[in-house]
This record gives structure tokens, sequence and C-alpha cells, in this order.
């Protein structure tokens, strides 16, 4: 084999899984059902990865006091799915499940992926913590950022994920809203603001 | 000339009078034998090494920059056209440069070596793109695993350490983030799981190295050897303290449903040896290779003895974990000893000031861990500086002798 060709092998599976990231993310996007998910946002810097808004959801924590759930509690790591409903503004969560429904039958709604994030200790707390891996929103250096307010300022800003379901659960991020509006729209505002100053 | 130059050199005149070397090609090999062995190397071409690598990260954090700058007013194909386009064809570059008839092997490695680290940047700016998170750093497990048939191409040794500097960062943080999801996981956890990949690092490399000592790849070999070294040493030394495992580790079998013969282990985890046992398993499969293929039985046995210092760690965190520092003391004063002896044996001065550095830092340490306390402020600071100035004293008048006689035995 030629020295070419040995550096096109070498490249070929880098290439495949950055193809492969891009694949799954818009098959993602494309073909799932949308969802609005309330989040408690806070902005964080990572020196490799950037800027982003941190927007853990509002279901990452979920009070089982008051939502049906499998018993026992799945451990810690595991992966559980949770169903979700419309309601008025974003979708809240209605049960936890160990496993995917085959076919939801009459069961309103949408199941999303998540993983036990704390350890389940019932003498301690009935609440469990969840995460979905959909908690960054990266945003550029210079953006303004909707995670944080001022004394000036109406009051906290209600932040949501406009994420899109597929069939096994994977929530794929779309966009982040600001008070109702997305993200891009409320920040170019926001730099009109700080212009017009 | 050395003996080792002169034989060296009168080997070359005879494969010369044989015909198997051009009169050219005789006198290039034995200028740069000659260069080597006074430890001159080829200073002009390491330079040009360096220079063309700082011009690259120049290039390549600018054309990030100016991406980054202008971030917000690209489309997502214009996002994704340019981390494409910049990382393919920095690669492009650095073939074109490196491979005949480019004529220009070090700014195309280094320009390679460029596109190494520009793939991670890709891999983390279609991350940004599409908003993704995972827990565990499977991310730099794609780099770094994706990259090692870059070394296998360029067989460079830059491009090597820059794969090994990628996988150190993900075992580190891959083990620090499966200890952290064990259930009710303590300190010593981490501690435990840490030094054993070290343990199992200086393994893995030593083995590597024994593996390509016969092969193309043969001038990885000391480098992987050397790598070996302080790992294995750092693995002892992380263990080496009393009052973290003796006073503090009181409370086993808290940490659950996992735990194997907990009343001797403590609260250890025993989730927290499977880093380590699988650097162990590759290490032993790259050693058996070596014992078959390039049957280096040195190397080969210097390989078991770091695999019998990691298994003898990890068995006494395993049944006796109170008492790991008892077991990383003694391995680290035999540790010194064996490389000071096999360093005046085979001649090698690195291996010598492997022993003396380890040596200096098992002294200083022990010293602060035991007399600090019962010192008071200007005593300690005084007494710390005369021990470090004592030790210097003789180690330097030590050094000088076992390098002297190093050079000789190789001589």
């Amino acid at each position: 084999m030629s020295r070419g060709r040995l550096w096109i092998a070498a490249l070929a599976p880098q290439v495949a899984l950055l193809v492969g990231m891009v694949a799954v993310e818009e098959h993602g996007r494309a073909t799932g059902a949308e969802v609005v998910l309330e989040v408690r946002a806070y902005d964080p810097m990572e020196p490799v990865a950037g800027r982003y808004i941190s927007v853990p959801l509002a279901i990452s924590r979920l009070d089982l006091t008051k939502i049906p759930h499998p018993e026992p509690i799945p451990s810690y790591g595991s992966r559980v799915y949770v169903r979700v409903t419309k309601g008025e503004t974003t979708w809240q969560a209605a049960q936890v499940a160990a496993e995917l429904p085959e076919s939801p039958g009459g069961l309103e709604g949408l199941f999303l992926r998540a993983r036990v994030e704390s350890p389940w200790n019932p003498e301690v707390s009935k609440e469990l913590r969840l995460a979905y891996d959909i908690d960054r929103f990266y945003i550029s250096e210079d953006a303004e950022d909707p995670s944080v307010w001022r004394m000036n300022d109406t009051g906290r800003r209600r932040l949501a994920v406009v994420a899109r379901v597929t069939a096994s659960g994977r929530a794929h991020t779309v966009d982040l809203l600001v008070d109702g509006r997305p993200y891009q729209e409320w920040n170019r505002e926001q730099r009109r603001r700080s212009a017009g100053k | 000339m050395s003996v080792a130059g002169r034989k060296i050199a009168e080997a070359l005149l005879e494969l010369e009078r044989e015909g198997a070397l051009s009169w050219e090609q005789r006198a290039l090999v034995e200028r740069r034998v000659t260069e080597a062995l006074a430890g001159k190397g080829d200073g002009a071409g390491r330079f040009i090494s360096i220079l063309a690598a700082l011009g690259g990260v120049l290039v390549g954090a600018g054309i990030l920059y100016l991406v980054g700058y202008n971030w917000d007013q690209l489309s997502k194909i214009q996002k994704l056209a340019i981390v494409f386009g910049v990382w393919l064809s920095i690669h492009y570059v650095g073939f074109r440069l490196a491979e005949p008839p480019g004529g220009y092997p070090r700014v195309g490695r280094a320009v390679t070596s460029i596109g190494i680290l520009c793939f991670g940047g890709a891999i983390g700016l279609v991350a940004q793109i599409y908003n993704l998170s995972s827990e565990y750093p499977n991310w730099v497990l794609a780099w770094w695993a994706l990259s090692v048939p870059f070394v296998l191409l360029t067989e460079s040794t830059a491009i090597l350490l820059l794969v090994i500097a990628l996988f150190l960062v993900w075992i580190f943080w891959h083990t620090g983030t499966l200890v952290d999801r064990f259930d009710q996981h303590i300190d010593h956890d981490f501690f435990a799981a840490f030094a054993l990949v070290g343990a199992g690092l200086g393994l893995l490399w030593s083995s590597l190295g024994a593996w390509s000592s016969k092969s193309r790849f043969g001038h990885f070999a000391p480098v992987l050897a050397g790598l070996a070294r302080p790992a294995a040493i750092g693995a002892a030394y992380a263990l080496s303290f009393k009052d973290f495992w003796w006073d503090q580790m009181d409370t086993p079998g808290r940490s659950g449903e996992f735990q194997w013969f907990t009343p001797l282990h403590g609260g250890l985890h025993a989730q927290a040896f499977v880093p380590f046992a699988a650097l162990s398993l590759a290490g032993l499969a790259a050693l058996a290779l070596a014992a078959w293929r390039a049957r280096e039985r040195e190397r080969v046995f210097e390989g078991l003895a770091f695999f019998g210092a990691a298994l003898a760690l990890a068995a006494n965190l395993w049944l006796w974990p109170r008492g790991i520092f008892l077991l990383a003391n003694a391995l680290l004063l035999a540790g010194i000893l064996v490389l000071v002896y096999t360093g005046i044996r085979r001649g090698r001065p690195a291996d010598i000031n492997w022993g003396i550095a380890a040596f200096v830092l098992c002294v200083a340490t022990r010293y602060v861990e035991y007399l600090w306390d019962k010192l008071e402020g200007a005593y300690a600071f005084i007494g710390i500086g005369l021990v470090l100035l004592g030790m210097g004293w003789v180690l330097e008048r030590k050094r000088r002798k076992w390098i002297a006689l190093s050079v000789g035995r190789v001589a």
C-alpha cells in the first residue's frame, strides 16, 4: 500500500467518528419529537470546551413521594426513563420507569432517557437526582449570559431547553429559550440595548 | 573517540569494503553516531523541529481565534466546513511536507502533530455546535486511540509523546470519574486507584519498550523504558504516606455489596482495582509478545520486575490497605538500589539520576512527615535546609563516581 493510502487509512476512522457524531445529531433533530423543558441555569467555563451555560433540567430532581417510580429504586449510575407530559409552558415529569416501554399504549407524553446520578438513600431523602446529558448550552465568549440577572432587571428570567427526543429516549438540544424567545434573538436584543446605553 | 565509537567506525569501514554502504553513507552514519555518542545530537535539526512546532501552534491558535471571534455570525454548515476543512488541510500539508518528495520531514512532522491536536479541537467544536456533553471523557479516549495510527505511520518520537500525553489525560480522568461513581466512595478509593494506575503504566510502558526494542520502532524503546521509571516511582511514592492509610482508614465495611473480604481490606471498593487490572493485562500481553518475538531477556526481566512490584502493591491494598505504606517504602528503597546498580552495570546515567531523585524525594518527604510537628517554625526550615544541603553534597560525590563507573563499564 502506498504511503498516501496509509495516511488516508489512518485518517479514515477519525473522519468517520466526526461524521458519525454529526449524523447522529442531525438524525435526532430531524426525526425526534419536540419538548420544552424548564432549566435552572448557571454559567461555568471549561478551559477545553469553552464558555457554556450549564442548563440542568428542572426534572433532574424528582420528588418520589409525588411521582410513580419502580421499586426498588434503580441504583446509582443505572439508566431510567422519565415520562414527560406537556404542561402549560414546559413539559413536566409524570413517571419514572426502569425500562423503555415497547409500546407506550395509552400513556400520554414521551419517554426521556436519564441516568441516576446520586446514590439513593430513602432514609435521607425522597429526592431522586438524574442526569440527561443535555445539560450544556454553548455560547460565544462575548455573548450575554441569561443565567445571571441584575437588581434593576424585572426578575429572574425563565429559561427552557428545546430538545428533540428520538424513539430511544435520547434527547438532542436544539435551542435555549429565554423568557420564551430563542437565545440568539434574545442575545441580539441585549447587545443592541448595551450598545444604545 | 571512545572505545564504542572506534568499534562502530571499524564495523562501518568493513561494511563499506564489502560494498553494503557507499563512501557517503558510511561517512554520514559515522558522523551521526559520533555526535550521538558525544551527546551532541542533531542540535540544528531539533531547533528546526521546535521552531516548526511553535509556528504550527501559533497558526492553529490564530485560526481558532478567528473562528471563535466570528462564531455567532457563522451558520452550522459554515462552522462544520471550517472545522473539517482546517483539520484535514493541516493533515494534507503535513503529509506533503514529510513524505517524499516533500523534503521537509521535521516541519512535516510538526504540522502532523498540530493535525493530531486539531482532531481533539474538531471533536470539541462539533460537541459545541450540537451542545453535547458526556459523563465519561470518551472524547479523549477517541482522540488518543484514533491518533495511534499516526505514531506507527510516522515513527516519530514527538508524536508518540503527544499520544502518550493524551492517554495520560484520559486514563486519570476516566479513573476519577469511575471512582466518583462508586456508592459511598472514600478518599482512599481515589488514592488507591490513581496510584495503581501509575503502577500499571510502569508495567505497560516497560513491556511496550521491550516489545518494540527489536522492531522498526526500536527507537521508542528507551523512551518508553524511561517513562516507566517515574510512573512506578510515583505509584510507590503516592502510597508511602503512613498517616493517610494507617490513622484514617478505620471504618471497614462501609462500601456496599461489591465488597469481597471486607473485614480484611477495610473500606476500599473492589472496582477501584479495575483500571489497574486492565493496564496489567495489556502490559502482560505486550510482555508475552516481547518474550516471544524480541527475545530481549534483560528487558523482559525488567518488565517482570515492574509487574511483580505492581502486583504486590495491588495485593497489599486488597488485603491490608492500612499497611500499604510499609510495602510502598520498601519497594521505593529496593527500586532506588536497583536503579543505581543497573545504571552502573548497564552504563545508563539516566537510571542513576532517577535513583538519586527518588532517594532525595523520599528522605525529604519522610523528614517533613515525621519531624515537622516536632520542630518549631525556624528550626524546621533550618533542619530541612541542612538535610538537603548534606544530601546534595554526599550525592554529588557519589553521582560523579557512579556515572564514571557506568561509562567505564560501557567502554
